[in-house]
């Protein structure tokens, strides 16, 4: 059972918590090869906001807080060796996609996003956190300075270097193949790398 | 489509599937606090936690970097070794003149003690048929010999100005100690400032910290340059009879001489180790030279049954194809290397 203290260090968090949710569940799902890892890497990063929620003094860095607490349990997992790879789009509830016409565009988009995922994880940890953060989230540098704890030029550099490499991806794969199919490249070399494994 | 577009598009996919179907905060909360509760409940593994730590250390170089040098300092700071150290200093001032009975002598040893601060001293008379002659003894627990040397030799030109004649012996006392490898460490090492200093007295210091440091027999000299420079040669034999493969080699001080605090860097040095090695009745010789930085490994086999000359060429080459350029004297066997100016 919960003590009176639990229970308030808990509304506190989630009173934090909802302005930001989407956005960080979203992030979470975009530096995960999955949307299931998405999920559980979020959940890791709540558990410890909970556990470390009493050190926090100003409520309005709330949001900059707790991305660098996900940025943190990011690099924590990328660690890990990974068992499995399964794709963006598995672990999403399929019922309520178009069909017909409409359901051919949502197909070619989750083509896209799947292509972008794979893309993503072959960069290293930081660049890839720095990419998703600026290019896909629209933080800022500071912002994305901020949360991965380092200076603006380490960041701008983590970008350019990120960039780099997916134009590089990007060139290759539209050379191989002038659309890439998912299950080729699924079971390609593009898996899900057991440790960090850059493009070059 | 150019790849800059398709990545554009690419993200923009992405950017709209991975925001589909977030799970309400509420389910996430709950789901997140089971989790809590389950981790909390979960038993103590040691196994688990070991291998938990062990794999958080290896995939971090850094980490690991740090945990291999805090476990080598923790070892060096608790791992004893047995050396011998200068603990203190050993005082005897012969004092000699005519009159001098044992109410004056008991004022010279007061003398003494209130000069060098030492706790006691003893007092021996020595027979003599030139009058009484006065050994005081005293032990001070202060390891630097030159300031014991120089309020000794004080106290002795006092009593030379009141009539007696006083020599003075200073010698360092040392005791087998047993202490953590970190504090060898830094009894090896002698930082001697030249701030200030006359080529004679850091000459002087050198000699007398090396030997409290144990050797006692080091050739020392100190000289300016007519270009500014200063010059110290450090010349330390040892001779040891003895097994070649299993002879280990005495431990050896490094001298750091430091100016403003800071070592001295940037001027030329060589370091020289000659050692001869006798296995099977054959002689061979074997040296390490250091040049501004450079070593040198230097083998010559029967170097006993070779002409100084056919010795000097054979270290020469041998030098000269590792990249260093020396100057090598042999004279009746005796090999001295100098770097070339």
């Amino acid at each position: 059972m919960d003590s009176r203290a639990d229970t308030d260090r808990w509304d506190r968090l989630i009173r934090l918590l909802k302005p930001i949710h989407g956005q960080a569940v979203a992030t979470a799902r975009r530096l995960s090869r999955s949307v299931h890892d998405g999920d559980d890497l979020y959940q890791d990063a709540v558990l410890r906001a909970y556990d470390k929620l009493n050190g926090l003094r100003d409520e309005s860095r709330f949001r900059s807080w707790f991305f660098a607490t996900l940025l943190s349990r990011h690099r924590s997992r990328v660690r890990r060796p990974r068992r499995e790879q399964v794709s963006i789009e598995d672990g999403l509830d399929r019922r309520d996609e178009p069909v017909g016409e409409d359901g051919m565009l949502w197909e070619e988009k989750r083509r896209c996003a799947d292509r972008a995922s794979r893309a993503l994880a072959g960069l290293k940890a930081v660049q890839r956190e720095a990419m998703v953060l600026h290019d896909v989230e629209g933080f800022s540098v500071e912002e994305v300075a901020a949360m991965q704890r380092v200076t603006i030029s380490a960041v701008k550099s983590r970008l350019t270097r990120g960039r780099e490499k997916l134009r590089r991806f990007y060139i290759r794969h539209s050379r191989d193949n002038d659309a890439p199919r998912l299950g080729i490249l699924t079971a390609g070399t593009m898996a899900w790398p057991a440790k960090e494994k850059s493009h070059e | 489509m150019n790849d800059e577009s398709q990545l554009d598009r690419d993200l923009e996919a992405l950017r709209e599937l991975s925001a589909r179907g977030v799970p309400d905060l509420e389910v996430t909360i709950q789901t997140v606090r089971r989790r809590g509760l389950e981790s909390g409940r979960a038993p103590w593994n040691p196994r688990r936690n070991f291998m938990a730590l062990l794999h958080s250390v290896r995939t971090r170089p850094a980490v690991a970097a740090l945990v291999v040098g805090a476990l080598a300092v923790l070892v060096a700071m608790v791992v004893p070794v047995s050396y011998d150290r200068v603990v203190g200093q050993d005082v005897a001032v012969t004092v000699a003149g005519k009159g001098i009975g044992s109410q004056e002598i008991s004022a010279v040893a007061q003398g003494l003690r209130g000069a060098l601060g030492s706790k006691g001293v003893t007092v021996e008379a020595l027979p003599g048929d030139a009058g009484s002659r006065f050994v005081l003894h005293t032990t001070l627990p202060r390891r630097s010999g030159p300031d014991v040397q120089h309020a000794t030799m004080e106290f002795a030109r006092e009593l030379a100005s009141k009539g007696y004649s006083a020599s003075v012996q200073v010698t360092p006392r040392r005791e087998r100690v047993r202490y953590p490898a970190v504090a060898y460490a830094f009894d090896q090492i002698i930082n001697i400032s030249v701030d200030g200093k006359s080529a004679a007295a850091l000459e002087q210091e050198i000699r007398d910290r090396l030997a409290q440091a144990g050797v006692p027999d080091a050739q020392v000299s100190v000289a300016d340059r007519p270009d500014g420079g200063r010059e110290v040669k450090l010349t330390v034999e040892r001779q040891r009879e003895g097994d070649a493969s299993t002879a280990t080699p005495e431990p050896m001080p490094q001298v750091v001489l430091t100016k403003d605090g800071a070592p001295l860097a940037g001027g030329e040095g060589i370091a020289v180790k000659i050692q001869k090695r006798r296995i099977n009745g054959a002689t061979s010789l074997a040296l390490d030279v250091t040049l501004n930085g450079k070593a040198a490994k230097v083998e010559v086999p029967n170097s006993d049954s070779m002409s100084d000359a056919a010795l000097t060429d054979a270290i020469s080459s041998q030098l000269r194809q590792q990249g260093v350029d020396a100057k090598v004297t042999v004279v009746g066997g005796k090999v001295s290397i100098e770097a070339v100016k």
